[in-house]
């Protein structure tokens, strides 16, 4: 019997592909998948959530605004205002909006699951008009107005939950990492559609109220001084950039054919003084706390 | 932003080093299977009969090779796809046969004329929860036959 | 081709001995198959998916393994032996690997 080892000739067990174009054809088609995936997800739950009665929505336990910090009752002025904007909006009878003010130097307002809307001191003493305070109230109404609150928070339950099947699958951290962004780009795109019909409602019901938008452009001027658009891409951004706000805002003003020379009402000098007054009592007791 | 730049300088480096050190391992491993040619390794189970009669030895080679980061990458993608994960088997060729070989050099230091019984062993070494996939050990041994 | 794990052919005469010939393949599922098992890990039963994939990759680990003993002029593969090993989650690599022959 004759023993040998005969030379095997290569690439037998291993196959002939180019690792670069696979490295090309895989990415393009994951993200494209995830982007198509998310896409459906968003569509699919805004059909689900809008049947959600507004009323299951204020009864969520996180619903609930009497535990954050900062809440203070809400000075009459701002409940005049907010008044005036809420009945520009033709709201449904049961959505009921409540505006919370918090004393703290975050320069931001929001708008959260059961019609809360909360507003910053931060925010509040950058204004100088009347009617750029009416833009934010009005913009995050908008937000109620259309549930955007209670859709955002299912899109990110169900995003979620998918994107923790897919990362199991993948079992590489690097490749779930890819996954989340385009999975977050996916809703920042989403997200900054809604932004813009929150813009659009605010600055029809700004038209309505004062027959001129220009609290929307002051508004945006405002945001631009605090939050720059230097070096940003609108990409990775959940609002537009206020570049984009501000033409947009304009684009509707000469759309519409408003006059824009109707005198602006500044914010009275007497609630400036009081919320100066409360910034100050905001530093003592934060003084207070760390001594 | 910052990600995706690091993101893709892993990925050229795992690509360019992984590349190199792939085809100096395939260049060693054929350089040294040409000489060890001469000790064939068998994989049944019956020794040849009659004369010469022989020493017999058990002999183990083992190595444990990674894959790097370019293919650890594909292969997370690939996991999601479904289909032949081609970063693996050059991993798992080489380690095969590099562990065949180094098994082959103790036998060949035995004076051996050949292995009988070959047997291969592989198992996945997994680092961490987070990085499963990483590197492989293979294990061959064998009986190694020396006429006395 | 005469494959078997038998070690010795019945009534064949092995006349020359051709060494390792081997064969792998490492194959994954979708996340859609990986997800059905995950599922029917909880209530039990076959996992089709995977036995299917398994089922694949073994086919091909046995083709390359016979291409290898075509490669080395054999007639005959004994005692080959299957062995499988779980490289990533989700993936399998199938390994089968014997002794090429030449029988008479």
């Amino acid at each position: 019997m004759e023993y040998s080892n005969p030379e095997i000739p290569e690439g037998i067990n291993t196959s002939k592909t180019n690792p670069l174009k696979e490295l090309v054809i895989l990415t393009v088609g994951v993200i494209g998948a995830i982007f198509a995936i998310v896409s459906l997800l968003i569509f699919v739950v805004d059909n689900f959530a809008d049947q959600i009665p507004f009323e299951v929505e204020q009864n969520l336990p996180m619903s609930s605004f009497t535990e954050m910090q900062g809440v203070e009752p809400l000075p009459p002025y701002l409940a005049k205002i907010s008044q005036k904007v809420i009945n520009s909006f033709n709201l449904p009878e049961q959505m009921h909006i409540t505006v919370h003010y918090v004393n703290d130097d975050v320069v931001n307002a929001f708008a959260t699951l059961g019609g809360h809307i909360v507003l910053y001191r931060g925010l509040l003493e950058k204004l100088k008009y009347e009617d750029e305070l009416s833009m934010i109230i009005a913009h995050e109404v908008s937000h109620i107005k259309h549930r955007h609150p209670i859709l955002n928070a299912s899109h990110g339950a169900v995003i979620g939950l998918a994107l923790s099947f897919l990362g199991a699958s993948s079992g590489n951290s690097v490749v779930n990492d890819l996954l989340g962004t385009t999975s977050m780009v996916t809703l920042m795109k989403y997200s900054r559609e809604n932004e813009h019909l929150a813009d659009k409602d605010a600055i029809d019901s700004l038209v309505k109220i004062y027959g001129s938008a220009e609290g929307a452009i002051g508004l945006f001027d405002v945001l631009n001084s605090e939050y720059s658009d230097r070096g940003e891409v609108e990409f990775f951004n959940t609002h537009p950039l206020n570049k984009n706000r501000t033409a947009e805002a304009r684009e509707a003003i000469n759309h519409s054919r408003i006059i824009n020379s109707v005198v602006r009402a500044p914010i009275p000098s007497e609630f400036s003084r009081w919320l100066k007054a409360n910034k100050i009592e905001a530093k003592e007791t934060k003084k207070v706390r760390i001594d | 932003m910052a990600d995706l730049i690091i993101l893709v300088t892993l990925l050229a480096l795992g690509y360019g080093f992984g590349r190199y050190s792939e085809s100096t391992h395939y260049a060693s491993i054929r350089k040294r299977e040409k000489t060890l040619n001469a000790i064939p390794a068998i994989a049944s189970r019956i020794p040849p009969q009659g004369n010469p009669n022989f020493d017999s030895q058990l002999v183990s080679g083992s190595v444990v090779i990674s894959v790097d980061y370019f293919k650890r990458f594909i292969a997370g993608l690939r996991n999601l796809v479904g289909g032949r994960m081609t970063s693996y088997e050059t991993l798992l060729d080489r380690a095969r046969r590099e562990a065949i070989l180094r098994m082959k050099e103790e036998a060949d230091r035995l004076g051996a004329s050949m292995v009988f019984n070959l047997k291969l062993e592989t198992a996945s070494i997994h680092k961490g929860r987070r990085n499963k996939i990483g590197s492989v050990e293979v294990l061959a041994y064998g009986t190694a036959l020396t006429p006395n | 081709m005469i494959v078997s794990n038998l070690e010795i052919l019945p009534g064949k005469k092995i006349t020359k001995h051709l060494g390792l010939v081997q064969g792998s393949s490492v194959r994954a599922k979708h996340v859609g198959r990986d997800l059905m098992a995950g599922l029917k890990n909880i209530f039990g039963g076959e996992l089709k998916g995977y036995t299917e994939l398994l089922q694949e990759s073994r086919q091909e680990a046995h083709e390359r393994m016979l291409e290898q003993a075509k490669a080395v002029g054999a007639n005959a593969v004994l005692n080959i032996r299957f062995s499988t090993s779980s490289i990533a989650a989700g993936a399998a690599e199938l390994f089968a690997y014997g002794t090429a022959v030449i029988v008479e």
